[in-house]
C-alpha cells in the first residue's frame, strides 16, 4: 500500500473509519406470471422479502400483479429477493388455466440412478420460454407450491396427516421462490434490473380420458384395457405400479403422462388435465386373500374423482391351459338370485328375473361383495349416483365386472371386457340387453368359449349329483375339447357387443388339373375332383366393430358412403351372430387369452389413429390385403371376398370413435400428448397367429 | 352298454386329475399356523363405547418360505409371499368398555409365519333404532400394516413409530337411497377413511378409541334417478344443507359444527 495515502489505513486502534462514497446503488426487479400457453396471471396479491426487510431495514414489499401479470418492486438492495403469493387467489386461478399438450415428458428414474423424480423442466420445451429469452428476459418453470405463502384451500381436503403431492408441493414449509439464489449472495445484483417470467404449471390433475356413451370408443377401449391390467397389480403399496401410487401419486404428477407398470413396456395412459379439486380422492385396491388361488381369491380395485368411478377386476390363473382354472371352470350354472347387491336384511329384486349365472364366477363375486360390503356397496353405490360408472376386467374380471355391472344396471355402468368367459344364461342376458358392454375377443382366444354353449345344468350335473360341480369340472373340459354341445334350454350365452381382434385369411379356388379328364367332370356333381384351395401369402388382423355400421354419426355417415359396401343387418347377424364369438377358439388359441395379446393390438390401432402416418406395419398388411383381393378376385371365393371387403370397411371406421374424444374439452391436446409419448416399437404386435 | 361307457370315460378323467390334484398339493409343506406360547405380542384395545360394537378382528399372516405362483395380467409366472388369514373376537377385560385381542407376531409353523396386518374396528350396534329394515352401512374401521405388503385394503399412506393410540371423533350418518332398491343405512363418519390405514411396523400396543358424538346426526337422500347433475341431499345437524355433489358428509363441517354448539353451551354455562 503506498505510504502516502493517509485517507486510507487499516488500523486497531481506531477501527472506525468514515469513506467516502456515493450511496450504494438501489435495483428494479419485475416478475411477470404467465401460465403454460403464456397467458398473465393478473390481479393476484404478493409479498417479497429480503433480509433488508427481515432485519427491519425496509418494509416488506407488498402488492399485487397488474392486468399483465407483471410486479414491479424498486429501490432494492442487491440481494436475494423471495416471493410469496396468496395461496388461495393462484390457486383458483391456476385451476382453471389449461395444460400445454406437449410437455417435457422426463424419463422415470430407474433404480440406481440419483435424479430426482420431480427435477426443474428441461429447456426447449416451452414456447413461453423462448419468447422469453428472445425478449431478453429470465426464464423459471414453477409449479403452485414454490410460490404460494402456504397450502391453499382445497375441496375436497388433501388427506391429513400425509405428505403432500410431491409435484405440485416440493416444498413443504412453503419459503417461496427466491430469485438470485442461485448465484452467490453478494451477485444476486445479476439477477435483478430484468424482468424474469415465471411459467406457473397449472393446479391441474390427471383424469383418465373415458367416454360413458352407447358408442364405441377406441381411447375408452384403450385406457380401460390399461385398468384391467392394472387390476393384476401386486406391487407394494406405495411403489411404482400399485394402484394407489397410479391414482395418488401418477395422477397428481403432471410432468409425466401416467403409466401403468405392466413389467414390460409401461405404457402411458391417455389423459385430461383437470382442476385439482377433481382429482382421483379415493383408489382402493381390494383383495379378498381368502385363499391362495386358485381357491377363490378375488382381487379388484376402484377409484373415484369428480366424474367418474371406475371398478377394475383381476383375472385368475390362466395357466396353459387348464391346470389354474379352477374357479372359470366349475361350470355349473346357479340361478343368479343376487344376494349381490344387498345386505340378508333387506329383500331385493334377482339379478335378472329369468335365467342362469356361472357358479363359481358368482361365487368369486359373492365373496368379494361380502368382504367389502362397505367399498362395493355403499360407497361405489352411493358415488356411482351421479358419476359416471366404469367397469372393466380381463378374463375372469370380465366375468366379475358383468356380474358386477348386471347388480348396479340401475347406475347404468360401461363395461369393457377383455377375453372373458361365458357368464349368464341365455334367459339372464336376454334380460340384460339394455346394459352397455364391449366385448373385446382376440381371434381365437379359448376363454370367450368357456364354458361351452350348452345347458350343462340339465345335461351334465344331474349325472353327478352333489359332486357336479368339481367333478363335472372334468367332463366340460373333456366336452370342451370334444367340442360337443349338447342341446338344452337355457345354454350359456356371452353378454354384450362383441369387438373382435380378427385374423384374416384367404383362400383361392383353383382348378386342380387341366387335364381332360377331370374337366370332363366338371357339372357332374363332385367339383372336389377338380377345385383345390390354397391360402394366399396376406394376412392381416382387422379390429371390427360391428356396432360401428349402424353409426348414424356425421363423420361415419360420410365415411361410409365412400364405400358401396356396407353392413347389411343380414351379414351382419351373419358374421357377427348376437351373443356368440366370430370365430371358434381353439387350445391353441389360449395364447391369445393373455392382456399382453390385447393390449398392443388396441395401442397399435390407437396410435395409428391418432396418426395414420405412424404404424405402417400393420396398414401395409391391410394393404396387402386389399392388393390381394384385387389381384385375385376372381379365384377367391365370392363369400369370403364379401366378407373380407366388409371387414376392411369396418376397420377403416374404428379412427373415427376417436371423433368423441376431440369433442370433448382438452380431448385434441389429450391425443396430441399421447401420441407425443407414444413409442413406434413399444410393443411387438403379432398379427400372425 | 354304450351309455354306460360314456358316463364313465369322463369320471375316469376327473378321478384321475383328482389324484393328480391331491399327490400335488400332498407334496407341500405344512402351511397351517401354529403359533409359540412365547412369541412376541401385539395388544389391540378397544374402548367401545355404549351404541357401537367391536367388529371381527382379522388378522394376516405372511411367509417369505411359503410362496406361491401369481400370474401377471401378460400370463408371467412370479413368486408372491404365502399368506394365512385368521379371524380373533376381541374379549371384554371384565366389565369395562375395553375390548382387546392379542396377536402373536410369530405365526409359527415350517412356513414361519410373521405378522403382516390386522384389521379391526367398531360398528353401530343398533341400526334398528332409525327405523326396521335400517342396516349397518360402513366406517370405523383402522388398518395396521406391520410390513411392507399390501393389507386387504391396500396400504397405508400414514407411518407411525413405536406404539399406535387412536382417538377419533365419530358421528352418525343416516343415508336413503333410492335408485335400485331403497335402502336406509347408519354410518360412522370420522377424519380418515371408511378405514383409517397406518403403517407401524414397531407397534407393540395399539389403543383405538372412537369417540362417538351421537347427538350430531348428519342425514342424506340420495337422488331418485340417476343424471350428471344428481345430488345427494345433505342435511347437517345445525339444519344447514348441502347439495353439491357430495357422495360423504364432510367431517371438517359436523367438527365445526360441533365445536361451536359446545363453545355456545360453555358460554351459556358460564353465565
Amino acid at each position: 500500500m503506498d505510504k502516502s495515502d493517509r485517507m486510507h489505513r487499516t488500523d486497531t486502534l481506531c477501527p472506525n473509519k468514515d469513506v467516502l462514497c456515493r450511496p450504494q446503488i438501489k435495483h428494479w426487479l419485475e416478475v411477470q406470471l404467465v401460465d403454460e400457453h403464456g397467458e398473465a396471471l393478473p390481479y393476484l396479491p404478493y409479498r417479497a422479502q429480503n433480509d433488508a426487510t427481515r432485519e427491519g431495514v425496509v418494509p416488506e414489499y407488498r402488492g399485487q400483479t397488474d392486468a399483465d401479470g407483471v410486479i414491479r418492486i424498486e429501490g432494492l438492495h442487491p440481494i436475494p429477493i423471495t416471493l410469496f403469493i396468496d395461496a388461495d387467489p393462484l390457486a383458483e386461478v391456476l385451476q382453471t388455466r389449461r395444460l400445454r399438450a406437449r410437455r417435457a415428458e422426463p424419463k422415470r428414474p430407474i433404480i440406481g440412478n440419483p435424479t430426482p423424480l420431480h427435477s426443474p423442466q428441461r429447456t426447449g420445451y416451452s414456447p413461453v420460454e423462448a419468447r422469453a429469452i428472445a425478449a431478453g428476459h429470465d426464464y423459471h418453470h414453477v409449479r403452485i407450491g414454490q410460490l404460494c405463502d402456504r397450502l391453499p384451500r382445497l375441496d375436497p381436503p388433501l388427506p391429513e396427516g400425509e405428505p403432500l403431492p410431491p409435484y405440485h408441493f416440493p416444498d413443504s414449509r412453503f419459503s417461496g421462490y427466491t430469485l438470485g439464489s442461485e448465484v452467490g449472495y453478494r451477485q444476486a445484483y445479476k439477477r435483478l434490473d430484468r424482468r424474469h417470467v415465471l411459467e406457473v404449471c397449472p393446479f391441474r390433475t390427471w383424469s383418465l380420458v373415458l367416454h360413458h356413451q352407447r358408442d364405441y370408443s377406441l381411447v375408452t377401449a384403450y385406457n380401460l384395457g390399461l385398468m384391467s391390467v392394472l387390476a393384476y397389480s401386486t406391487h407394494e403399496p406405495g411403489q411404482y405400479g400399485s394402484v394407489q401410487e397410479f391414482f395418488e401419486q401418477q395422477c397428481l404428477d403432471l410432468s409425466r403422462a401416467p403409466r401403468v407398470r405392466d413389467g414390460y413396456t409401461n405404457p402411458p395412459c391417455v389423459v385430461v388435465d383437470v382442476p385439482f379439486s377433481e382429482r382421483y380422492t379415493i383408489a382402493k385396491p381390494l383383495d379378498t386373500t381368502k385363499g391362495e388361488p386358485p381357491e377363490g381369491d378375488t382381487q379388484l380395485f376402484y377409484a373415484i374423482n369428480a366424474s367418474q368411478v371406475l371398478v377394475g377386476w383381476r383375472g385368475t390363473e390362466m395357466n396353459f391351459p387348464f391346470a389354474d382354472l379352477a374357479t372359470d371352470v366349475t361350470f355349473r350354472p346357479v340361478k343368479p338370485e343376487v344376494q349381490a347387491n344387498c345386505e340378508p336384511k333387506v329383500p331385493c329384486a334377482d339379478l335378472t328375473p329369468r335365467g342362469n349365472v356361472h357358479l363359481g364366477f358368482r361365487d368369486a363375486y359373492d365373496v368379494a361383495r361380502r368382504k367389502f360390503a362397505e367399498d362395493l356397496g355403499d360407497r361405489v353405490e352411493v358415488a356411482a349416483r351421479r358419476r359416471d360408472l366404469f367397469i372393466c376386467g380381463h378374463s375372469l374380471g370380465g366375468a366379475l365386472g358383468l356380474i358386477h355391472a348386471a347388480s348396479l344396471k340401475d347406475l347404468n355402468p360401461l363395461l369393457y371386457t377383455y377375453g372373458m368367459p361365458r357368464t349368464f344364461t341365455l334367459q339372464a342376458v336376454a334380460c340384460l340387453d339394455d346394459m352397455w358392454h364391449f366385448r373385446h375377443v382376440n381371434d381365437t382366444d379359448l376363454i370367450p368359449e368357456v364354458p361351452p354353449e350348452a345347458d350343462l345344468e340339465n345335461s351334465l350335473y344331474k349325472l353327478y349329483g352333489p359332486l357336479g360341480t368339481t367333478l363335472g369340472t372334468t367332463w366340460s373340459v373333456a366336452q370342451l375339447m370334444a367340442d360337443l354341445v349338447i342341446r338344452g334350454k337355457d345354454p350359456f350365452y356371452h353378454h354384450g357387443e362383441i369387438v373382435a381382434f380378427h385374423r384374416t385369411e384367404q383362400h383361392m379356388r383353383i382348378r386342380g388339373s387341366e387335364n381332360q379328364f377331370y374337366k370332363m367332370r366338371e357339372g357332374s356333381g363332385a367339383p372336389y375332383y377338380t377345385v383345390i384351395s390354397r391360402p394366399l401369402p396376406a394376412k392381416a388382423k382387422l379390429f371390427l366393430v360391428p356396432t360401428l355400421s349402424k353409426e348414424d354419426d356425421e363423420k361415419a355417415r360420410a365415411a361410409q358412403e365412400r364405400y358401396t359396401a356396407s353392413l347389411s343387418p343380414d351379414h351382419k347377424d351373419k358374421y357377427f351372430p348376437k351373443g356368440r364369438n366370430v370365430k371358434r377358439g381353439n387350445l391353441l388359441g389360449i395364447r391369445n387369452h393373455f392382456m399382453g395379446k390385447y393390449q398392443p393390438y388396441i395401442y397399435g390401432q390407437l396410435v395409428e389413429s391418432i396418426n395414420p402416418s405412424r404404424m405402417q406395419e400393420r396398414q401395409n398388411d391391410r394393404r396387402k390385403l386389399n392388393d390381394q383381393m384385387v389381384k385375385y378376385a376372381e379365384l377367391i371365393p365370392e363369400d369370403e371376398l364379401v366378407r373380407d371387403r366388409l371387414f376392411l370397411e369396418l376397420q377403416s371406421l374404428v379412427g373415427l370413435t376417436l371423433e368423441c374424444t376431440r369433442q370433448i374439452e382438452g380431448g385434441r391436446d389429450a391425443l396430441e400428448r399421447f401420441e407425443a409419448v407414444a413409442e413406434d416399437n413399444l410393443y411387438v404386435e403379432i398379427t400372425h397367429g | 352298454m354304450a351309455k354306460y361307457k360314456q358316463a364313465r370315460i369322463p369320471q375316469r378323467i376327473s378321478i384321475a386329475l383328482l389324484a393328480m390334484l391331491t399327490s400335488l398339493t400332498g407334496c407341500t409343506k405344512d402351511r397351517s399356523l401354529a403359533p409359540p406360547a412365547n412369541s412376541e405380542q401385539v395388544t389391540v384395545q378397544i374402548k367401545v363405547p355404549a351404541e357401537l360394537k367391536a367388529r371381527t378382528i382379522d388378522v394376516m399372516y405372511r411367509s417369505t418360505l411359503c410362496t406361491f405362483t401369481d400370474h401377471s395380467a401378460y400370463g408371467a409366472p412370479y413368486p408372491r409371499d404365502g399368506y394365512q388369514h385368521m379371524e380373533i373376537e376381541p374379549t371384554r377385560q371384565g366389565q369395562s368398555d375395553i375390548y382387546e385381542a392379542k396377536l402373536p407376531k410369530d405365526g409359527g409353523g415350517a412356513c414361519q409365519w410373521r405378522l403382516s396386518n390386522v384389521t379391526f374396528g367398531v360398528s353401530y350396534r343398533e341400526p334398528e333404532r332409525f327405523g326396521e329394515n335400517v342396516v349397518y352401512g360402513a366406517g370405523g374401521g383402522v388398518v395396521v400394516i406391520f410390513d411392507d405388503n399390501a393389507s386387504p385394503r391396500g396400504g397405508a399412506n400414514i407411518k407411525v413409530d413405536g406404539d399406535l393410540r387412536i382417538e377419533e371423533n365419530y358421528y352418525l350418518w343416516v343415508d336413503e337411497e333410492f335408485i335400485g332398491n331403497y335402502r336406509k343405512s347408519v354410518n360412522l363418519t370420522g377424519h380418515g377413511d371408511i378405514y383409517m390405514m397406518y403403517k407401524a411396523p414397531t407397534a407393540q400396543f395399539i389403543y383405538f378409541e372412537p369417540i362417538l358424538h351421537s347427538t350430531y346426526i348428519v342425514y342424506s337422500a340420495g337422488p331418485k334417478i340417476k343424471t350428471k347433475e344428481a345430488v345427494t341431499k345433505f342435511t347437517y345437524p345445525d339444519g344447514s344443507i348441502l347439495e353439491n355433489g357430495d357422495y360423504e358428509p364432510r367431517f371438517q363441517k359436523l367438527e365445526a359444527i360441533r365445536l361451536a354448539a359446545e363453545k355456545n353451551r360453555d358460554h351459556a354455562d358460564t353465565r
